[in-house]
């Protein structure tokens, strides 16, 4: 008897059903989107439609539904969603936030204080500021090949990075972290909506060509693809990228980075940073008319990759601190971690004022050209 | 049933009370007091932590037929020995409700947000209570084999996260000098350590191999130290300094981003078992261990019950909340487990004037 009072009692306690909530009751949240309207929180939340899922007979429904509702408090937002929605929002399997412009200015802290308590959602979503247009927008448009937008956000982002290199991938975790140090600045990859009239049926398309840069927590600019380009050479995110340069007065020779890491010293006496850029690339184009069997010109060839990334880092640098004097290279927290006693006692109190606007750098790009496709020399050399 | 078990299985009895007040705790203190230095006052911690080990092993070799409570009375006689025995068990008692909360905390908290913390302490307690009434043999061969899935399971984890860990993230080293790590690491020994006196209830007799008792005590003891470095080091070198102090259980926010082969993710829930593991095995020696003082005889049920009961009702009623529990673990705590060590030192200091 008292071992079938235990075997009852260890059921009930111990097989996980107290509270438990089927998997129908709950509406699981791809993505979502935050605003600004009327001084209210507007949430969108992206859910994926299981019915469309499994079923081919729904071909005519949508892969996911857009729930939004309004609130003063992001909780409340979310939480107003229930009336619209048969089941409770599910972020466990969250994978993207897209924040206003407006939102990204004014109350970023709230979205990130609100994100990092709540512990169903993970601290390794992407999140990505909609850039000319409401957040909620990107989470509605219907893409070719992927389905679900948001799906397609974070396909179109990894391969992005893997061979463009003008995004980033950034996390909530990372956005806490930058926000919490005070010796690192922010950036968020935006997304933007373009609409194309030629295309058919006036299809939008979704482009990650830009980040937001922020100073001292609060966003500032944009920046375009070049200048991007040059920060994730910095910040080591370049998982491939094209460079091209002209190799006579009208032509361009383009070149494919297929590796690249980067290697960041600090010369904390002497306010200057060493950026050694090192990687593998190879020829993918050529329309000048040069003789690429001979081995002097492919080393030039070499030499002209490297000097030309060399240029895309340094303008990037150079723009950032002549133009926006923020410092997203994080470079204050190279130089607190390299010398501590000497950042605090000389840099700590003027970063911005006198240290920031003379800090130089130094690019040593040296990518290896391994490769120059499948012909010898190409057509024009036959 | 038998009460004889080998050195290995009594040395394994060591890594789950280490453990179970380290994270969460000891970890705890140590990123609160000395930030990117944590790893470095868990190592020294480990280091003067063999002073303890070191004192358990003095005292395990004195009158190898007696456990612990009987050699307290033989030391300090009958009367002032029952008192530090009960004050002992007291003390038991406070560790035990300190642990409970810290686990029952992190579970609503992390992973069961909508259960009531009652039934995830009353949970523990039944399953400890049984444990502890089936005797020593069951425990130690319970944690035998928690040591090891814990120790694979820290296998897994140091795989996974070794490409996340940016060297960069531990600088600058000792910035505000060696003062708040070594404070982290007193607090961090006298919360890891300390609980290992538990297994002085089983008296040396009881091992099969006692000559293998001190070797295998400081192997283990190795283990578990190596165990509770490289969680620190990693929860700096993967979060950095402010991520880990941000997080509750950074350890919990490392444990997310674990992906084996880029695929097989979101296993945070799975590894945590480990932690779950050595709070169980923990609460029953400690249940274990305070039966024992309360009642000689063979028959521990009524004990065992009680003595869950007052831990559980400890828990929840002590602590109120856990901005509360953390004031505690920060404030209070460390002073209560110095009594402790104070305690056995003088113990310790008897037994080395006697030996003379």
């Amino acid at each position: 008897m008292k071992k079938l009072i235990l075997i009852i009692s260890l059921c009930l306690l111990l097989s996980g059903c107290y509270d438990y909530r089927e998997l129908n009751e709950l509406a699981i949240v791809n993505a979502i989107s935050i605003d600004i309207e009327d001084n209210q929180y507007s949430v969108s939340a992206q859910v994926v439609n299981p019915t469309k899922e499994q079923d081919i007979s729904s071909m005519k429904e949508n892969s996911f539904i857009i729930y939004n509702a309004k609130g003063k408090t992001l909780q409340e937002a979310f939480r107003n969603v229930i009336n619209d929605s048969p089941a409770k929002l599910y972020g466990a399997h969250m994978e993207l936030l897209i924040i206003s412009e407006s939102v990204a200015k004014n109350d970023l802290v709230n979205i990130l204080d609100f994100l990092s308590r709540d512990p169903e959602i993970r601290n390794e979503i992407n999140i990505f500021i909609a850039k000319d247009s409401e957040a909620a927008n990107e989470l509605m448009i219907k893409t070719s090949l992927i389905d679900i937008p948001s799906s397609k956000i974070i396909t179109n982002m990894e391969t992005n990075l893997k061979y463009l290199g003008t995004t980033q991938d950034i996390s909530l975790n990372y956005i806490i972290d930058a926000y919490l140090n005070p010796y690192k600045e922010l950036t968020i990859p935006t997304i933007e909506i373009i609409y194309d009239d030629k295309k058919i049926e006036n299809q939008e398309t979704l482009t990650l060509d830009n980040i937001a840069i922020f100073k001292n927590n609060k966003l500032i600019d944009f920046v375009d693809k070049d200048i991007t380009l040059g920060i994730n050479f910095i910040l080591d995110n370049i998982g491939g990228t094209v460079i091209q340069y002209k190799c006579d007065s009208s032509n361009y020779l383009v070149s494919e980075i297929l590796k690249s890491s980067t290697k960041i010293e600090a010369d904390v006496k002497n306010n200057k940073v060493i950026i050694n850029l090192t990687g593998h690339s190879s020829i993918s184009e050529v329309n000048c008319d040069i003789n690429i069997r001979n081995n002097d010109i492919v080393d030039e060839i070499r030499k002209n990759i490297n000097k030309k990334i060399e240029e895309i880092v340094k303008n990037s640098f150079y723009t950032i601190r002549d133009t926006y004097n923020t410092d997203i290279f994080n470079f204050q927290d190279l130089y607190y971690k390299s010398d501590y006693n000497y950042f605090n006692k000389f840099y700590k109190d003027n970063w911005y004022s006198e240290i920031f606007p003379n800090l130089d750098i130094e690019v040593n790009a040296n990518y290896k050209l391994y490769e120059k496709g499948t012909t010898l020399g190409g057509i024009k050399n036959e | 049933m038998s009460k004889k078990i080998n050195s290995l299985q009594l040395a394994s009895l060591i890594i789950c009370p280490i453990l179970s007040a380290s994270i969460g705790i000891g970890l705890y203190n140590a990123i609160q007091i000395s930030k990117n230095d944590s790893y470095i006052s868990i190592i020294i911690g480990c280091i003067i932590g063999l002073i303890p080990i070191i004192m358990l092993l003095i005292i395990a070799n004195y009158q190898e037929d007696k456990n612990i409570i009987e050699k307290i009375n033989l030391l300090f006689g009958k009367t002032l020995g029952t008192v530090i025995n009960y004050v002992i068990s007291i003390l038991f008692i406070i560790i035990a409700s300190t642990i409970l909360f810290g686990i029952c905390n992190f579970i609503i908290t992390q992973i069961l947000s909508n259960t009531p913390v009652f039934v995830i302490a009353t949970s523990f307690g039944i399953l400890s209570t049984y444990s502890s009434i089936k005797g020593i043999e069951t425990i130690s061969r319970t944690q035998y084999l928690f040591s090891f899935i814990i120790i694979i399971i820290f296998i897994i984890f140091t795989i996974s996260l070794y490409k996340e860990f940016d060297i960069s993230n531990l600088k600058p080293f000792l910035k505000d000098g060696l003062t708040n790590p070594i404070k982290a690491s007193i607090f961090s020994m006298l919360s890891s350590i300390i609980p290992t006196f538990v297994i002085l209830i089983v008296p040396k007799n009881n091992i099969v191999d006692k000559k293998n008792y001190s070797k295998c005590i400081l192997i283990f003891y190795g283990i578990a130290s190596l165990l509770i470095i490289i969680t620190s080091l990693f929860t700096i070198g993967v979060l950095g300094e402010h991520l880990a102090s941000f997080y509750q259980y950074p350890e919990y926010i490392l444990l997310k981003r674990i992906s084996i082969f880029g695929f097989i993710d979101r296993i945070e829930n799975l590894l945590s078992i480990s932690w779950i593991f050595s709070t169980f095995a923990t609460l029953s020696l400690i249940i274990y261990y305070i039966s024992n003082n309360l009642n000689k005889k063979e028959k521990k049920k009524i004990p065992s019950i009680i003595i869950s009961i007052i831990i559980i009702v400890c828990s929840l009623y002590i602590f109120k909340n856990n901005t509360f529990f953390n004031n505690y673990v920060s404030n209070i705590y460390p002073y209560i487990l110095s009594i402790f060590f104070i305690i056995f030192v003088f113990i310790t200091s008897l037994i080395l004037i006697k030996r003379k």
